[in-house]
């Protein structure tokens, strides 16, 4: 399976504990908050994992999305992204992975 | 039953007419799911600052060699200063600001049909046959006036033919339904065309995008 964008809207009020719950939700299923606002949040999760995360009673709908390269915004919405993703991703292990990678290929 | 009777008998035309029907129902299912998203994304809203500016000023600054003792001179040093201004924040929606939903498209679909027939034919056919003979023979005399000899035979044969034929025959189908999902490009007229209009500069500056 992929691991693809979506933007998950909420189906009430913005609510600080709902909101919260739902990051749980998607870091648990192994996926990345990349941008959370009032209505709803774009994240990063893997197909498989959708049905359980539109499960929750809060989420209202969850749809794939797309970055337009030429959208009004989108090079400041690339970099909010990749502010996030990366206070998200643990560059220890990943340092970790990639030199134990090349001990293996060499 | 004929080799072309079973292949008529597989339900071709049902097949594709169902096929065709679950993608074109699965194609607006998800043509809604993907409107569904772009309604959200169009109702979302977040203040866009366009422009921070940073504008450094140079501010020197005069630093007394010793602060006890203002005999001994100061010193010219080069400070800066920073003066920040922020633009306007602009109210724009998720979409307008270059977020769009996944539209998906069934590219291929393939039907495939495998049959395969299996006739054998097998036949025997056997005789056994057997013989008995036997021969009797008697030698005596009756009442002492002569010489009496019989001689007896007997002849026996058995013939068993036997004739068996087996004939099998089986058919076996297989089909097989795939399809392949792949995202799409939206369609032009569901996308807004975004005209934006820069008001700050003279001549203003228009920017669209799609």
């Amino acid at each position: 399976m992929a691991t693809q964008m979506y933007f998950i809207a909420f189906r009430n009020q913005f609510n600080q504990q709902t909101s919260h719950e739902i990051q749980q939700l998607v870091h648990d299923s192994g996926g990345f908050i990349l941008m959370v606002t009032r209505t709803g949040q774009v994240v990063v999760v893997d197909d498989s994992q959708v049905p359980l995360i539109t499960k929750h009673p809060s989420v209202k709908s969850m749809g794939g999305v797309t970055l337009n390269p030429h959208g009004v915004a989108a090079q400041r919405l690339q970099r909010i992204f990749a502010e996030n993703l990366s206070k998200q991703i643990d560059l220890s292990m990943l340092q970790q992975q990639a030199t134990s990678t090349n001990r293996r290929t060499s | 039953m004929s080799i072309g009777a079973d292949l008529l008998a597989v339900p071709f035309g049902d097949m594709i007419l169902s096929m065709a029907t679950a993608i074109a129902q699965s194609q607006k299912e998800l043509d809604k799911a993907s409107l569904v998203t772009l309604r959200e994304l169009a109702g979302t809203h977040f203040n866009f600052i366009e422009n921070i500016t940073e504008v450094l000023v140079p501010n020197p600054q005069t630093v007394d060699l010793d602060p006890n003792d203002p005999s001994k001179g100061s010193i010219v040093v080069t400070g800066v200063d920073v003066k920040t201004t922020v633009g306007p924040n602009v109210d724009l929606t998720l979409l307008q600001a270059g977020l769009t939903p996944t539209f998906y498209q069934f590219t291929e679909s393939k039907i495939e049909v495998k049959i395969s027939l299996h006739m054998a034919t097998e036949a025997s056919f056997g005789i056994n046959v057997s013989h008995d003979f036997s021969v009797d023979e008697n030698v005596g005399f009756d009442d002492g006036s002569g010489f009496t000899y019989s001689r007896a035979t007997t002849w026996a044969s058995h013939v068993d033919a036997s004739y068996a034929a087996k004939y099998s025959y089986s058919a076996d189908g297989s089909s097989l339904l795939s399809t392949t999902l792949k995202p799409a490009p939206p369609p032009q007229r569901v996308m807004p065309r975004f005209i934006s209009v820069n008001a700050f500069f003279s001549p203003p500056q228009v920017n669209i995008s799609q």
